[in-house]
């Protein structure tokens, strides 16, 4: 990812993507394995120490969850969420604090006279739009919103992408967009990886994958989309695989309209087929 | 004050598509309101006794093999409405008639037997399964309920079980049979569910979100269940969804609904190729559309769905409406509302606090909002709400009777809107002032 961009992640429920978002920040349970490489500004972010990475969350890169009441604490007040975020990593005064928090929280549309509510006094919007204000404080630059509006309504969702659209053009932050809604990554994203079943199937810009996908997963997903001018219905063959015991060689290939004998036996590697485009598929070429 | 039109049930619209039918359901202008709970010294110190409007005042009808679509956002009332007509709860006022029979307020056991008409499956399979009952037990449960279970042989019984199982693809199925809730998947749980309804041969399906959960590429498989199904036993459903696309995809007639009333109602087709109502072209345009060509900046109304126990006056969606008019039904929170959108502005927060004070010495009853005066010189301070009402919308402006000083109060009082009631425009019926 580049500064500035918008990456979507996207995958049906236990694909991995929620697990993948928290591993950047390693806020996954303790004792869980983490191998490979996490480069942030040349920094490896697997290989760093609790203090260490302690440093770097909240104020490089932020996170907002689907449920903004799993961050928000029940007893505190929403203005000193702000400050305790503020001066957990600088040495600012709590009036700094609080000037820094009103200018966060008015520019997401909540009034000065609401700063001193508790979160259970503001609707689902709103809540979301506190939590953005408050990933937005430090100014990271890099933001992982993991689900942000799925709790949410249509027509707040949407306000809520206009939001974090606008954000990422002032303050030319980047976006890690994780979502099951293939309508939200087309509207939002600049590029998109698909994940299935714990990989990486495709990766490519939104113009090509949602015009020229290549994984037939990918082609599956796109085709089981119901949207306004769907006039058939159509889905893929079968379930996701057990994580556990996932299928040998391809992990699509149990449920692959394509899959030939080969599929069974080698995992395939993620191939640029076009520039910038990206595919795990054994039989990429015959669907460019 | 504000009189609520009834809908017609004459008017053509409102009546199903198909011909005579052997099963109809007739909503009649059906109320379902809560009591909110309230502490003990809320009660001493308050005779009010608030409610919330979850279904206030909705009316259609549906027939045998038609899929109804009841379309809104949460809050909306739409699960409410779902629950009433199969009489998981009472209603507060209006009708429901089951092929002539009134049943809105039949005792549980005089509804019992005619809910083998109506089945209801819900948008979580999960908690609507037991989880310490076999596949196979949840699907014969309403047999025994239902007194069918013990006019047949267990062998019997057991051969129907298996046989609704395939009909709904839960295969192999006579191992899935013995299996419980948490050895299937989400797809496979909805399928069982709606086998336990399917059962008892209902006339009637009452679907709640019943893909709301499913991953997007088993939802389809779902929904062509439930399309063949209809085709083959001439089923109705109640299709209860907050998704626009797949209320297009499956309904023939849908009805729109904004806190507790239906905004307009009529065929899906006339509805979705040309949406009169406001709201309904809200709910349209805010559909993310999967096509990364089609990136357009949309016109959002603004805030949220506002709280059922105190529904706005006049059209329930005037405050976030954008085409709304000065009739539509401005009130004292409007104003305040304003006056709190102000603050949000640094060049306007220091003049307005220091002449019209804190927000929280302002209060809206009805249509006044209103503030003790102090020290002020009253005329000024009348000027200074006039002249802040210009920078507002012009609608609300216009919709202000009188800026006054009373009783030491200034107080800001908004014109009644106009009368609200359903209108027939282009085949459908809508909730609007602009037409």
């Amino acid at each position: 990812m580049i500064n500035g961009e918008t990456l979507g992640i996207v995958g049906e429920t236990g694909c991995g993507k929620s697990t993948f978002g928290k591993s950047i920040l390693g806020v996954l349970p303790p004792k869980t394995q983490v191998e490979g490489r996490i480069l942030f500004k040349g920094r490896n972010l697997a290989r760093l120490t609790e203090p260490e990475i302690r440093a770097i969350r909240g104020k490089e890169i932020a996170l907002i969850f689907q449920d903004p009441m799993t961050r928000l604490n029940p007893l505190m007040r929403v203005e000193d969420h702000f400050v305790e975020e503020i001066s957990a990593h600088k040495s600012s005064s709590r009036s700094e604090a609080r000037k820094k928090a009103a200018d966060a929280l008015g520019s997401m549309g909540i009034p000065e006279s609401r700063f001193r509510n508790y979160p259970h006094e503001f609707s689902g919007g709103m809540r979301q739009r506190i939590m953005i204000a408050m990933a937005i404080v430090l100014q990271p630059s890099l933001l992982i919103a993991d689900e942000p509006t799925t709790s949410l309504d249509v027509i707040t969702e949407a306000q809520i992408l206009q939001i974090l659209e606008d954000l990422k053009r002032t303050y030319s932050m980047s976006l890690l967009l994780i979502t099951h809604n293939l309508g939200i990554i087309a509207e939002v994203c600049d590029r998109v990886a698909v994940f299935y079943a714990g990989k990486v199937v495709e990766l490519g810009s939104v113009e090509d994958i949602f015009a020229h996908p290549i994984h037939p997963y990918t082609q599956g997903l796109l085709a089981s989309v119901i949207y306004l001018d769907s006039r058939e219905l159509r889905s893929i063959e079968g379930f996701p695989p057990d994580l556990l015991s996932p299928p040998p060689g391809c992990r699509f290939h149990p449920r692959c309209p394509y899959a030939q004998q080969v599929c069974q036996e080698t995992v395939p590697p993620l191939v640029e087929f076009k520039p910038g485009h990206f595919a795990a598929c054994l039989f990429g070429e015959k669907f460019l | 004050m504000l009189v609520r039109g009834e809908i017609p049930l004459t008017t053509a619209v409102t009546k199903s598509l198909s011909g005579p039918s052997e099963f109809e359901l007739t909503v009649d202008n059906l109320q379902v309101y809560f009591r909110v709970k309230r502490s003990l010294i809320q009660n001493l110190f308050s005779r009010e006794k608030p409610f919330v409007h979850a279904v206030d005042g909705v009316s259609f009808n549906i027939q045998q093999g038609e899929i109804f679509g009841l379309v809104g956002e949460s809050g909306s009332g739409k699960t409410t409405l779902g629950r009433a007509v199969v009489r998981l709860l009472e209603p507060t006022a209006g009708r429901l008639v089951l092929n002539g029979r009134d049943i809105t307020h039949l005792s549980e056991s005089q509804i019992r037997p005619l809910r083998r008409q109506m089945q209801i499956i819900f948008q979580d399979p999960h908690a609507s399964l037991n989880p310490a009952m076999t596949i196979g037990q949840a699907i014969t449960h309403p047999l025994k309920i239902h007194g069918i279970a013990k006019t047949k042989t267990p062998d019997e019984v057991k051969s129907t079980v298996l046989q609704v199982m395939r009909e709904v693809g839960l295969s192999p199925e006579d191992q899935i049979y013995s299996k419980y809730p948490g050895d299937l998947s989400g797809g496979q749980k909805q399928r069982a569910a709606i086998a336990r309804a399917l059962i008892l041969r209902p006339r009637l399906i009452v679907a709640d979100e019943p893909v709301a959960m499913l991953d997007m590429s088993i939802r389809a498989k779902v929904l062509q269940l439930m399309l063949d199904l209809r085709s083959k036993y001439n089923l109705a459903y109640i299709f209860i969804t907050h998704d626009l696309a797949t209320a297009k995809f499956l309904c023939d007639r849908i009805a729109i609904m904004y806190i507790g009333r239906i905004v307009e109602i009529g065929p899906s087709k006339n509805i979705f190729a040309d949406p009169k109502h406001p709201y309904t072209k809200a709910l349209l345009q805010a559909i993310p559309a999967p096509d990364p060509r089609k990136r357009a900046t949309k016109i959002l109304p603004k805030g949220e769905v506002p709280d059922a126990v105190n529904p706005p006056a006049g059209c329930r969606f005037h405050p976030r409406c954008p085409a709304v008019l000065t009739t539509c039904g401005w009130e004292g929170r409007d104003f305040i509302d304003y006056l709190e959108e102000r603050r949000l502005n640094p060049e306007k927060v220091q003049r307005d606090e220091e002449i019209l004070g804190p927000l929280d010495e302002w209060w809206a009853r009805g249509f006044q909002a209103g503030r003790k005066v102090g020290e002020e010189n009253p005329t000024q301070l009348i000027e200074h709400v006039r002249s802040i009402l210009t920078e507002a919308q012009p609608q609300m402006n216009q919709a202000v009777q009188d800026v006054s000083v009373r009783d030491r109060q200034i107080i800001v009082e908004f014109h009644h809107p106009d009368l609200l009631g359903p209108k027939e425009v282009e085949g459908r019926l809508v909730e609007c002032l602009l037409y």
